[in-house]
């Protein structure tokens, strides 16, 4: 009987095991990044097109930014472990990697890449389910570049 | 002779040789040269030292750029033309506004402006004000919010092919209409934990803003070593 329970315990971790690796070989997600080009001449007026992260631009961090332009935007569709690369108007390139999926959070690689393809950033991270990553102060033009990049499960 | 007659020889041969003595004195002083040998001497003298600078001064002055020469002499009179300008100004009493008025008034420019305004009214009365946009019309086009260079929905721009990279690569999102990217939710509950972070060489830091939408993770990178304009630097 003891070893019977022992067995039936056994055989339902493995099923549990087994239904989580299932489950991660189905993790996936969308992401979308947002390039939006910060100038230091301007009224500090935000656009509709970037009022979604208007608190984020006319925070003290972007001070000195007086204003903001939407560049380009492209959206991901990522699956686990699988490089997604996009190009943007600006010639930079975004590289997102979907790394993993634990309960409400993503787990997410990305990589900066400049017009001339040179690298420029490579950072991964753990977010909550629908949050926001600014990467900033890309050269670009006359003002800098923030990327703005937000990834909810699929 | 005395000091005070060595002296008004002196002065006379000065001013015999300057052409400052009248008709009579000179010829009185003439008689005087021919009769001190010595006098006569420094008179000489005087002329050779002005023979010998006057042609030193033609000389340097041959040496002179004509066109330098003539800018300078240009700016010269610009500068006597601007001096005489301005004394005439000060001179004249200030013209009062009528006074403009009217010699506007006289000018063609005045009178081409005046028949266009008279050809605009006449043009008025004869159609009637029924020709332009109503004013219900116009305040329907003023509530229409100003056409946007750029739609609400950013443009999806075609993505080029991807070369592999170690891990498997998929192809890039295939272009999209603006109108046909999904929806996206609005950012919540921002705060990253960063695991990693590569700034390939250039300087970076990572900061956070407290916002509508909680702590915002922000990676910042420093290209070039250029100094960040940030509220660390504000």
């Amino acid at each position: 009987m003891k070893t019977k329970n022992i067995l039936l315990s056994a055989v339902a971790f493995a099923g549990a095991l087994g239904t989580a690796s299932v489950a991660k070989a189905d993790d996936s997600a969308q992401c979308r990044v947002t390039q939006v080009l910060a100038k230091k001449d301007g009224d500090g007026t935000v656009p509709r097109n970037l009022k979604f992260i208007e608190s984020e631009l006319t925070s003290d961090q972007f001070a000195a930014y007086k204003s903001f332009e939407l560049l380009d935007a492209k959206d991901y569709k990522l699956d686990l472990n699988v490089d997604k690369k996009q190009r943007m108007k600006t010639g930079h390139s975004l590289g997102l990697k979907l790394l993993g999926v634990t309960g409400s959070k993503l787990k997410v690689n990305v990589s900066v890449f400049s017009a001339k393809q040179k690298q420029l950033l490579s950072t991964a991270y753990s977010i909550e389910n629908k949050g926001l990553v600014l990467l900033a102060g890309y050269k670009h033009a006359d003002g800098k570049l923030i990327f703005a990049v937000q990834c909810q499960k699929r | 002779m005395n000091r005070s007659s060595q002296e008004q020889l002196e002065h006379d041969l000065h001013a015999y040789f300057d052409g400052e003595l009248d008709d009579a004195t000179a010829t009185q002083f003439e008689s005087e040269l021919a009769e001190h040998p010595a006098l006569k001497a420094r008179f000489e003298d005087l002329q050779f030292l002005r023979s010998v600078v006057g042609k030193t001064l033609e000389s340097a002055g041959e040496q002179v750029d004509a066109a330098r020469f003539e800018q300078a002499w240009d700016a010269f009179d610009a500068h006597l033309d601007r001096e005489a300008r301005l004394k005439h100004a000060v001179a004249e009493p200030p013209v009062s506004i009528w006074g403009r008025v009217s010699a506007f008034i006289k000018t063609p420019v005045a009178w081409g402006v005046g028949g266009a305004a008279a050809a605009a009214a006449v043009v008025f009365l004869v159609v009637g004000p029924g020709a332009g946009p109503s004013n219900t019309q116009m305040a329907d086009a003023s509530d229409q919010p100003a056409p946007n260079a750029k739609a609400d929905e950013p443009e999806a721009d075609a993505a080029p092919s991807l070369a592999p990279s170690p891990t498997h690569v998929a192809d890039a999102e295939s272009p999209k209409a603006p109108d046909a990217m999904t929806e996206f939710p609005l950012p919540e509950a921002n705060n990253a934990d960063v695991e990693i972070v590569d700034f390939a060489g250039h300087s970076g830091r990572i900061s956070h803003i407290d916002g509508k939408h909680g702590t915002t993770t922000v990676i910042w990178v420093q290209e070039d070593d250029e100094s960040v304009d940030s509220e660390r630097s504000l």
